[in-house]
């Protein structure tokens, strides 16, 4: 009798059409008068969902409930329609009855194609009911999603300077909802079109006629709520537009209709009152709501109520809610849909697929580019293997919904919160209900945060193009470690879903620990540094900033630590950082360090077990910017796993001692390729270039996205996976 | 004897008076043992179920007539009409409409005169009625309504009450007694069109009204 939709529901009247007429026979000049009533046959409701927030904006999902409009006209056919708006009980009466009345506006003029109606909407707002942009946007997504329809709609930012683009947009949008069959007349409505405001044909009934009333008990809870999203959507039912259908030929004079205009104050309202009217529509019982299905006696207004006394239509939708989730690429396809699995936790991007070699004839010497296109195949995000995505499934949406995103360091509080941390996330197919973004990614240093992302919206789309940090559609977050990746979602009804998920899992804790010594080699005894080791100086800020953001990108938490036993006064102490100064042993000039002197020095300074050492010397007699010792070559030396750095090429070595402590980890033989990353012979599509390994042969001299600062889960063409070599390392244990 | 009749739905005087075998309702209504129900009820055509009618005995009336002569005896008996006025939703007449009302299987072509007016005769014995409408131009036209006569209670009858606010079209549901939220509407409704206090209770004022609206 009553289809539920997922935005409404439609059914026939249970009321006969034709009551008997009771005459008393007569002797005298008695009569007995009948007059026609006004009878409902039939009734259409869309819900809240079908609207955009607060606003009379009609969402493309109607289509749904407009399918339900065309049977139900067909089975009472010439029925005269009359629109009803209802707001729920937030807010005044006048506002109320003001965006009541223009959510039943929108759908008259859905109806009946109006598009002046909808342009008076447009440029008119009320409150939040601000139609702009993101309307129109809605409706050009719709019509380019549309079988055949990619880009011949008006482009909703032509539309929103030009008022003839508006129209057309309009045009299409309500054509492509209501489809080539369901078209009505003005004259098919109850007041035949004859009152220019719409009177008989259309009205808001403000909030008058509430379904639902929470109890004392949930009024006061929502009230002591500050966020009123967990109200706003248990108040939905509430807000809804009723289309009653009447009894084929009923008539009625405009002007006798009690209705005030769509756009008129209360006061024609509370004229139609029930004389408790006031009670019925605010009276609060304890502990349960009331309801209008089950004791009818809700409504103010008294002749809304004689129209939809025994309406199917006015019952209580069961709320359908939304889930938010982290997903991944199940099948590594590149699109994701309902079947792809969600995560309980995620990792920071490794860029391995992010880089492509110079194009031809760029020139000897041309750098790698940054693969960083609106296909996802062609964007560095999407193509890479710690890729993520976020992905809404909302029955009550339909497009496109916005999900916030930021990072939350170890305490929760905010790591990277952008100004716009929003993403769009379209639906999968029309009707999907599922809704997912682009591959998103976590950076751990600040250039990876600012690089700018392809959106990866389609041309023509707002955010189309590179959006930069802070701006929305940005792909990209700094995270931290220890930290988490909070996405919140508010549902159209409903209240806000959170979803927070770990950096690296958490439960087997997948996080690694890697400790390392500091040491920076004294001058001369007792004197200074070869390099500067003030607290603050570029071998905490930088050096050990590079190793910090290297390490975490593979899940690994750099701590540094002076040696059990050094005596205090030969550590500088940065924050939870330390460094310790060592004087040069006796016979090794802190500026020739050689290969005796690296085993003199290491003898000198014993390590903790399973301890990196990494060491300033003033200068390296190898001229190397940096030298290690892993373990697979050097086990029997004093020098086993430690790192030198060559101070006379500080200023430009900053990923050495990253670079160094790379050697120690991957334990690859100086005898295999140096030791060094050695990117696999070139397949068709491999991108794990040489120049941006970390591990190559000869590291980068300045900071940047394109330089050598990568660590990759794959193996090399000696078959060394650095994610899984180095996390496996002796000298990095589990976390702590 | 004296007979006493119980009224049932449906009953009114004529029908009665017909039952018993009696020529003029009046026969019985203006008997003497029928005077308090004819005071309470006023109108012989609307009785409330359950409403004792005093039957009396029949008596002879003698007419001297020559016996070789045939003759022609024309008994007096009133005329039972039925009358009905069709008006819209705003009590304005639907006039000059054609309709066709079926009473007993009796087809009578009728057309509302300016004032929505139809008006036929009936026998007593006649029960229901279907009024159907083609041309004009409400809902009510292409309807087969029924027509139930004799089924008018008194207006100081909740169910009375609620069959002249149905037949007003304010009031849809089953005639019964009950003073429920649909009768309640309704008769708020029939206040609030009228211009009387409204208050949901269908008081003596609002009675005098609905009596003078719907005409009996």
């Amino acid at each position: 009798m009553s289809p539920r939709t997922k935005g409404g529901s439609a059914g026939s009247h249970v009321v006969p059409e034709t009551p008997p007429i009771l005459v008393a026979p007569a002797t005298g000049s008695e009569l007995n008068t009948v007059s026609v009533a006004i009878i409902p046959v039939a009734c259409w409701r869309v819900d809240d969902i079908r609207f955009e927030f607060d606003s009379s904006v009609v969402m493309p999902g109607v289509k749904t409930e407009l399918d339900e409009l065309k049977k139900l006209r067909t089975q009472h056919p010439g029925a005269p329609m009359s629109v009803f708006g209802h707001a729920d009980p937030v807010g005044s009466d006048a506002y109320n009855k003001a965006l009541s009345g223009r959510r039943a506006t929108a759908i008259y003029a859905l109806l009946t194609r109006d598009t002046a109606l909808w342009e008076d909407l447009f440029s008119n707002t009320l409150g939040n009911d601000r139609w702009g942009l993101p309307a129109l946007q809605t409706m050009q997504d719709t019509l380019d999603a549309a079988p055949g329809g990619a880009g011949r709609a008006p482009r909703a930012k032509d539309a929103e300077k030009n008022p003839g683009l508006r129209k057309t947009l309009f045009e299409q949008y309500m054509n492509e909802l209501c489809g080539p069959d369901l078209k009505v007349a003005k004259t098919d409505f109850l007041g035949r079109g004859a009152d220019a405001g719409g009177k008989a044909d259309f009205q808001g009934c403000s909030e008058f006629n509430p379904v639902l009333l929470f109890s004392e008990k949930e009024q006061q809870r929502f009230d002591a709520a500050t966020d009123k999203s967990e109200r706003n959507a248990a108040n939905s039912p509430n807000r809804r537009v009723m289309v009653l259908l009447f009894r084929k030929g009923s008539k009625v004079v405009p002007s006798k209709w009690p209705c005030p205009r769509a756009k008129e104050g209360t006061a024609g309202c509370e004229k139609r009152f029930w004389s408790d009217g006031q009670t019925r529509r605010s009276r609060r019982l304890p502990d349960a709501e009331r309801r209008f299905p089950d004791t009818r006696d809700t409504f103010a207004c008294r002749f809304y109520q004689r129209l939809t006394t025994s309406s199917p239509c006015e019952d209580i939708p069961v709320l359908e809610t939304a889930k938010l989730e982290f997903v991944l690429d199940g099948n590594g396809d590149r699109k994701i849909d309902a079947s792809d699995p969600a995560t309980t936790f995620l990792r920071m991007g490794l860029w391995d697929n992010a880089f492509d070699p110079p194009p031809a004839g760029s020139g000897a010497g041309a750098a790698n580019v940054l693969a960083n296109d609106v296909a996802e195949d062609k964007n560095f995000v999407g193509a890479d293997t710690r890729r993520f995505y976020l992905r809404v499934t909302d029955p009550n949406a339909s497009g496109r919904v916005k999900v916030n995103w930021r990072t939350l360091k170890e305490d929760n509080s905010d790591l990277d919160r952008p100004g716009d941390q929003s993403l769009t996330l379209l639906e999968t197919q029309t009707g999907s209900s599922v809704f997912v973004s682009r591959a998103l990614m976590l950076v751990t240093d600040t250039d990876d945060q600012n690089q700018e992302t392809d959106s990866g919206l389609a041309a023509g789309d707002a955010n189309a193009g590179k959006r930069k940090h802070g701006e929305a559609d940005h792909r990209i977050r700094k995270a931290s470690l220890r930290g988490f990746v909070e996405a919140e979602y508010q549902p159209k009804s409903g209240p806000k879903i959170v979803q927070k998920l770990p950096v690296f899992n958490r439960d087997p804790d997948d996080r690694r620990t890697l400790p390392l010594h500091i040491f920076v080699m004294r001058r001369t005894v007792g004197g200074q540094g070869v390099i500067p080791t003030a607290a603050g100086s570029a071998v905490f800020t930088r050096d050990l900033r590079i190793i910090r953001e290297t390490y975490e990108r593979i899940g690994m938490s750099v701590t540094t630590s002076a040696p059990r036993g050094t005596a205090e006064a030969n550590i500088v102490r940065d924050g939870g950082d330390a460094l310790v100064l060592v004087d040069p042993p006796a016979g090794v000039n802190s500026f020739a360090v050689d290969d005796a002197a690296e085993q003199a020095i290491g003898a000198a300074t014993p390590a903790d077990p399973n301890t990196i050492r990494v060491y300033y010397a003033g200068r390296l007699t190898s001229g190397n910017r940096g030298e290690a010792a892993p373990m697979v070559d050097f086990a029997a030396r004093t020098d086993a796993a430690t790192a030198f750095v060559n101070g006379g090429s500080f200023a430009t070595a900053m990923y050495s001692p990253a670079h160094e402590s790379g050697h120690v980890l991957t334990n690859k033989s100086n005898a295999v390729n140096g030791g060094h990353y050695n990117a696999p012979a070139a397949p068709p599509g491999n991108k794990l270039l040489n120049d941006q390994n970390l591990m190559r042969n000869a590291t980068s001299t300045s900071e940047g996205v394109l330089e050598s600062k990568r660590l990759w889960d794959a193996a090399d063409q000696d078959g060394v996976n650095e994610f899984t070599s180095m996390r496996a390392s002796q000298f990095t244990r589990a976390f702590a | 004897m004296a007979k006493e009749h119980t009224v049932q739905q449906g009953d009114h005087m004529s029908q009665i008076a017909k039952k018993y075998g009696f020529v003029d309702y009046k026969t019985i209504w203006d008997h003497a043992d029928n005077a308090e129900l004819k005071r309470k009820r006023q109108n012989p055509n609307v009785l409330f179920p359950g409403d004792v009618v005093r039957i009396p005995d029949r008596t002879v009336r003698e007419e001297s007539r020559p016996t070789d002569q045939r003759h022609r005896f024309k008994v007096n008996a009133p005329r039972l009409k039925l009358r009905i006025v069709l008006e819209d939703m705003y009590e304005l007449p639907i006039a000059h409409a054609p309709c066709d009302l079926f009473v007993d299987n009796e087809k009578h072509e009728l057309q509302t005169d300016s004032k929505g007016k139809i008006e036929v005769d009936i026998p007593p014995t006649a029960t229901r009625g279907l009024l159907s409408l083609r041309t004009s131009e409400t809902a009510l036209d292409e309807l087969a309504i029924p027509v139930n006569i004799g089924h008018v209670d008194p207006v100081d009858e909740v169910t009375g009450q609620k069959g002249r606010l149905g037949n007003l079209g304010y009031y849809i549901g089953p005639i019964d007694a009950t003073e429920d939220d649909a009768f309640k509407l309704a008769v708020e409704e029939f206040q609030c069109e009228h211009g009387l206090h409204v208050d949901g209770v269908c008081g003596s004022q609002t009675q005098a009204k609905l009596k003078t609206v719907h005409g009996c």
